[in-house]
């Protein structure tokens, strides 16, 4: 394999730097991203769609308003690449499913809007897991891989989003988060995942799972990459009525690097039960490596947390059945079989569990405000490390020979789905024993606090190198380089 | 001597209490209620299915079964959950309730 372009090892915000002091190009940083993802793709299979021709052109036109002084922010002439599920006008837009794997939109999203107003340049969409529930194995497109190493998976399901950034694919990235969508590729491939709060972001143009509990956010390499792509896609939208209208402050001010008198909520139930043991200590060494940058541990208690996840799934599911209705009577065959047997069921489940599932929300938000009340960022484990990915002969179904039916748990991000609260995941570690496989931190925050969310995970992510590792995809073994 | 009492002709509640009392939680207790509910049959769900204005296939019906049984298991500690009158639903976050 030739060797990668060093362009392709910097963050997003490097890169914009340079293309703003017009030290380097727009066309150049999309080639080098191109000519990457035609070397890994077929080992990675991140990308679904690439759009080079499309890109380029884009490229050389912002070259040419970058020039002419025109400069218009901190993504222009960056490449993004969204999940395949969000709308895009005129480019297929698959939702990794063969039910709609020729469906060309006749609009765009209002993220992808967003980001090419200002100025970033769209090089392709990337895979995921079916209609973001599938099994990301017996899919329309194959299963996207862990960069880490292959034979593991990357997460869903926004797991080309994850794969993609951690291979150097893209610098930035688009996922969807239903029951914990964004973080946990973002867990498994060891980058950012932030999934902000219901409403900061539109939804409109993302194809729906489950209406109330949807969110579409940023990926990417760092914490301040991620609070550009937030800075440019939050906000109201007339197209989306449960995008909110709060101020959007701007998020660069949060990387201060300091979090001196900073209240980290610890809780003392239910986040910690369960978990690899090296990811809980390497969760637990990262609060106390912001403890000793100054910051105040506090215990907090959210006592019906080990709900979330079921009562998440109840939600999810009724509304994802009701939303595909029509396609499943239609076109039952062509479905990704797990996800047609989660639909299917989820017909029968009665309104009467639906609408408790929606008063244990109203639980889970009010015990969530009260641990707030104690802290200004909680902090549980994000997740990692990565599993094997499923062979397909048991990826079709959720009963598994010989498993047990117990709850549902929904980990530690369900939660943030169901209250609706923000949540960042950056990497805090990786595991001892071959392969090396990230392990990550996660933090919540108060209702559209986004900023203390990018200012308490910048802190960390300034003092620490995990974010600087690179996978082993370039015949190299992992490095803490970079270029 | 007691008469002894047929595990689903308890009501649900009275055997967590009874479990908890004795000291099994968590996936044991969970298994253990599991094994005390009805079982969902393919010709409930055949009946259900008419309700729906569905026509599903034996096969399906029998996918449709094992799923159902498996979720409806996972969704007990929903159902288990004695929440006051007082709580309403929250069909999504809204910050006004901040």
């Amino acid at each position: 394999m030739a060797a990668a372009n060093e362009l392709v090892f910097k963050s997003g915000q490097q890169l914009a730097a340079l293309i703003k002091a017009r030290e380097v190009s727009p066309v150049d940083v999309v080639r080098a991203y191109l000519d990457r993802i035609e070397a890994l793709n077929p080992t990675v299979n991140a990308f679904i769609t690439v759009n080079g021709d499309q890109a380029l052109a884009r490229a050389r036109e912002a070259q040419k308003e970058i020039t002419a002084g025109k400069y218009r922010g901190p993504l222009h002439g960056l490449p993004y690449a969204p999940k395949d599920i969000l709308a895009t006008k005129g480019i297929r837009t698959t939702n990794g499913s063969k039910v709609t794997a020729d469906w060309v939109p006749t609009y765009e999203s209002t993220i992808t809007t967003r980001l090419n107003t200002a100025g970033a340049i769209m090089i392709g969409k990337l895979n995921l897991l079916e209609f973001a529930m599938g099994s990301g194995v017996v899919s329309g497109f194959g299963p996207a891989r862990n960069p880490w190493d292959t034979d593991y998976n990357p997460g869903g399901s926004s797991s080309g989003s994850g794969a993609a950034l951690a291979a150097y694919m893209t610098p930035l990235a688009i996922g969807t988060d239903t029951g914990g969508s964004i973080r946990n590729p973002a867990a498994m491939c060891g980058i950012v995942g932030l999934k902000q709060t219901y409403g900061r972001v539109s939804r409109y143009g993302v194809t729906t799972l489950s209406w109330t509990l949807d969110h579409a956010g940023p990926m990417a390499k760092t914490v301040a990459d991620a609070a550009a792509m937030l800075q440019v896609i939050a906000g109201p939208d007339p197209k989306d009525a449960t995008a909110a209208h709060e101020p959007v402050p701007d998020y660069s001010k949060a990387l201060t690097g300091d979090v001196k008198g900073l209240r980290i909520g610890v809780p003392t139930n239910y986040f910690f039960d369960e978990g690899n043991p090296e990811l809980l200590k390497s969760v637990r060494a990262a609060i106390d490596h912001l403890k000793g940058m100054g910051a105040k541990v506090v215990d907090v208690e959210v006592p019906h947390a080990n709900l979330a996840g079921s009562a998440g799934w109840i939600i999810a599911m009724a509304e994802g059945a009701c939303f595909h209705e029509k396609r499943l009577k239609e076109t039952p065959e062509l479905f990704d079989p797990l996800v047609r047997e989660r639909l299917e069921a989820a017909k029968f489940y009665p309104a009467v569990d639906y609408i408790k599932a929606m008063r244990i929300r109203t639980i889970l938000m009010d015990e969530m405000r009260r641990a707030f009340q104690r802290c200004d960022v909680m902090a549980v484990p994000g997740g990692g490390p990565a599993g094997k990915l499923e062979p397909p002969d048991t990826a079709r179904s959720d009963v598994k020979p010989g498993s047990k039916s117990t709850p549902f748990r929904g980990g530690t991000t369900f939660i943030g789905d169901m209250t609706g609260l923000p949540a960042i995941v950056i990497p805090c570690g990786f595991t001892q024993a071959p392969p090396m496989l990230p392990l990550t931190i996660q933090f919540y925050a108060k209702p559209f606090d986004e900023a203390m969310l990018f200012r308490v995970s910048h802190a960390y992510e300034s003092t620490t190198d995990w974010h600087k590792r690179r996978p082993p995809l370039d015949g190299a073994k992992p490095t803490t380089a970079r270029g | 001597m007691p008469e002894l009492v047929p595990l689903s002709a308890v009501s649900r509640r009275r055997l967590l209490q009874i479990l908890a009392a004795a000291g099994i939680s968590g996936p044991a207790a969970v298994e253990l209620i599991a094994q005390a509910r009805k079982p969902i049959s393919i010709d409930s769900l055949r009946g259900a299915s008419a309700v729906l204005g569905e026509d599903f296939s034996d096969d399906r019906l029998k996918m449709i079964e094992t799923a159902l049984q498996r979720n409806l298991d996972q969704f007990q500690i929903v159902r288990d959950l004695e929440i006051d009158d007082l709580v309403e639903p929250a069909p999504m976050f809204d910050a006004r309730r901040r």
